[in-house]
């Protein structure tokens, strides 16, 4: 066997073969990193769904100019309004579990509260949401439009705002939840001829929702009775099966939706994924070339031994046997160079790692078994298809 | 294998010289048993090399048919002509078909190593008594004569176990004292295998006994 090795890869291109190697490698650690990196991106987007226990999105539509203008000319016209069609769209939607529209007061309200001897007063709006959609359970929500007494529910962020923003900026004091609770405000609302006073209570605060909300079956009364127009749903509350959120997030982007607060990461891992799968495609195209061109200096090699394989075939050597040293070479490189590649995989690894930590606090790398297994995937195909052509052109 | 047969044989590009000639080859009926030895003498280009070509498989641009016992070679696949010619055919070709870059005992090796048993000492032995010193036998046979590389090209054939021993024109480089001496191992290896001999020749025959002699 050693003799008929040595006879035949004898004319070894050796320039040919350093350039398959190296274009071998660059196209094997594309496939193998980008297969990698794409297996870590879907760690985060399902880790981003365990992160927000429930799994609730909410859901507008993006402010455009456009959106803007046809609001002025259109008066009665809202763009950023989702239609029956759309939110029945959303409800049929494999991935979601519940869905309901924010309902949003369509009177005039106004908020007035005494605080530490200054008098304030503003024009604000109130929204409300079914109960089932909420992250905590204030005691005695529920109010009748006859009563005198209301509960509201503040977003935290609110809070967070005037304690590190406006609070550390002027020099007023910091106010606890507690406190806040304690303060009292009046709110007024009127419309429809009627004008109507409550005092207000904050039941407490929301880290999910971002609005002022009051009991649904306050706000629907208060509609009836102050309002009467109605008003379309410009955000919508989505909850997700458990497995769910990376279908809907992927659903809400590609209609150009947009979702509030952790749906940035979603998106860009959506995205991010998207820029993999080219990446894994351009280091696949990488690697096909490579495999193209060591079969290629294998195929030349064997065409210039031609009249050496001839010899050694009426000697009585089978074709399997004068293939066989043409093949060991094929698969030698390509488990050099997957081997390698594997190496530089490894290598390169924190990199990806580094960015992906960025993206999501909560992704924990350390997963190897994507690399091995796509590598030692990447070389039983090369390996096998470089065996089999060898086999029937060296016939 | 017991027996070659050619019925008919023609070789394409000899289908018009042929018909009408005295060959006792070309289009004729003619059985090969083994044991027998066969000299097969031709002038130059009458298809000595053709026929040796044809009966080991490396052609078949022929009319006719030749059997080996009662098998047609034409539907010998590429499996078959190697088990053929591993065990039942040896064969010397008249263009030897030797690697120019290989020693002389190499060369051989290469052979010998699709028949385990034969060691390099037995190789060196065989290629000592065809006048070939070690030295010479550790050169690259591009090196060689053409006398020198003839007796390497024997020895391959000779150390094949096998029914039929076909040699192409075999001391055609040879002195008439190494022609005698490449008969005398031949003889001694037939006897022993019991396998037949078909040699061709324009005329410097080897000094072997021959069975019956056919003019082409």
């Amino acid at each position: 066997m050693r003799l008929r090795f040595r006879l035949l890869l004898k004319s070894i291109n050796t320039g040919q073969l350093v350039t398959f190697s190296i274009a071998s490698l660059i196209g094997a650690v594309i496939v193998i990193l980008g297969i990698w990196s794409y297996s870590q991106v879907s760690k985060v987007m399902e880790s981003q769904s365990s992160v927000f226990k429930g799994q609730y999105l909410v859901v507008t539509k993006p402010v455009s100019s456009a959106n803007t203008i046809t609001s002025l000319i259109l008066k009665n016209a809202n763009p950023s309004a989702f239609s029956k069609k759309e939110i029945t769209q959303l409800e049929e939607l494999d991935g979601v579990s519940d869905i309901a529209p924010f309902r949003s007061s369509d009177f005039d309200t106004y908020g007035y509260a005494e605080f530490m001897g200054v008098d304030l007063s503003t024009k604000m709006f109130l929204e409300s949401v079914p109960d089932r959609f909420l992250d905590i359970s204030p005691n005695d929500w529920k109010a009748d439009v006859d009563d005198r007494e209301i509960p509201v529910i503040v977003p935290r962020t609110y809070l967070d705002f005037y304690n590190y923003g406006f609070a550390s900026s002027n020099g007023t004091p910091q106010i606890s939840e507690e406190l806040l609770s304690a303060v009292t405000v009046r709110l007024v609302l009127n419309g429809g001829g009627r004008r109507r006073s409550y005092s207000c209570r904050v039941a407490g605060f929301s880290d999910r929702l971002n609005s002022i909300l009051v009991p649904e079956s306050f706000l629907m009364q208060a509609s009836e009775t102050f309002g009467g127009k109605g008003t379309e749903p410009v955000r919508l509350i989505i909850e997700t099966t458990p497995n769910g959120f990376t279908k809907v997030s992927q659903f809400i982007t590609d209609n150009g939706y947009v979702i509030e607060g952790g749906g940035d990461t979603a998106r860009l891992a959506t995205v991010l994924k998207r820029v993999l799968t080219v990446v894994i495609i351009v280091g696949a195209i990488f690697s096909a070339l490579a495999f193209i061109l060591l079969l290629i200096t294998v195929m030349l090699m064997i065409e210039r031994n031609r009249t050496k394989n001839a010899i050694l075939s009426s000697l009585g050597y089978t074709h399997k046997a004068i293939a066989a040293p043409y093949q060991t070479l094929a698969i030698g490189m390509d488990i050099l160079s997957c081997l390698l590649a594997t190496v530089c995989a490894f290598l390169l690894k924190p990199l990806v790692s580094d960015v992906l930590a960025q993206l999501s606090p909560a992704y924990i790398p350390g997963e190897n078994g994507t690399i091995l297994i796509s590598a030692t995937v990447l070389l039983i195909i090369s390996a096998a298809l470089h065996t089999l052509t060898i086999y029937r052109k060296s016939n | 294998m017991k027996q070659i047969t050619l019925t008919g044989v023609i070789p394409d590009a000899m289908n018009e010289t042929v018909s009408g000639s005295s060959s006792e080859l070309w289009g004729r009926v003619l059985a090969l048993q083994q044991g027998e030895s066969v000299l097969v003498r031709a002038a130059s280009g009458h298809g000595k090399t053709t026929l040796c070509c044809f009966l080991s498989g490396l052609r078949q641009d022929y009319a006719g048919s030749i059997l080996f016992d009662a098998q047609d070679i034409r539907a010998f696949k590429s499996d078959d002509w190697s088990a053929v010619r591993c065990s039942q055919l040896a064969v010397m070709y008249q263009d030897l078909k030797l690697f120019d870059e290989l020693t002389a005992v190499e060369n051989v090796q290469l052979k010998a190593a699709l028949t385990p048993g034969i060691s390099t000492g037995e190789i060196t032995e065989l290629l000592a008594r065809t006048g070939l010193d070690s030295k010479t036998v550790s050169r690259p046979v591009g090196t060689l004569s053409l006398g020198q590389q003839q007796r390497v090209a024997f020895v391959r054939m000779l150390i094949q176990p096998a029914q039929f021993r076909l040699l192409d024109e075999p001391v055609s480089h040879l002195d008439p004292g190494n022609a005698a001496i490449l008969a005398q191992m031949l003889a001694e290896k037939c006897s022993n295998d019991g396998s037949a001999v078909i040699v061709t020749s324009t005329g410097y025959d080897m000094p072997y006994k021959y069975d019956r002699t056919i003019l082409m």
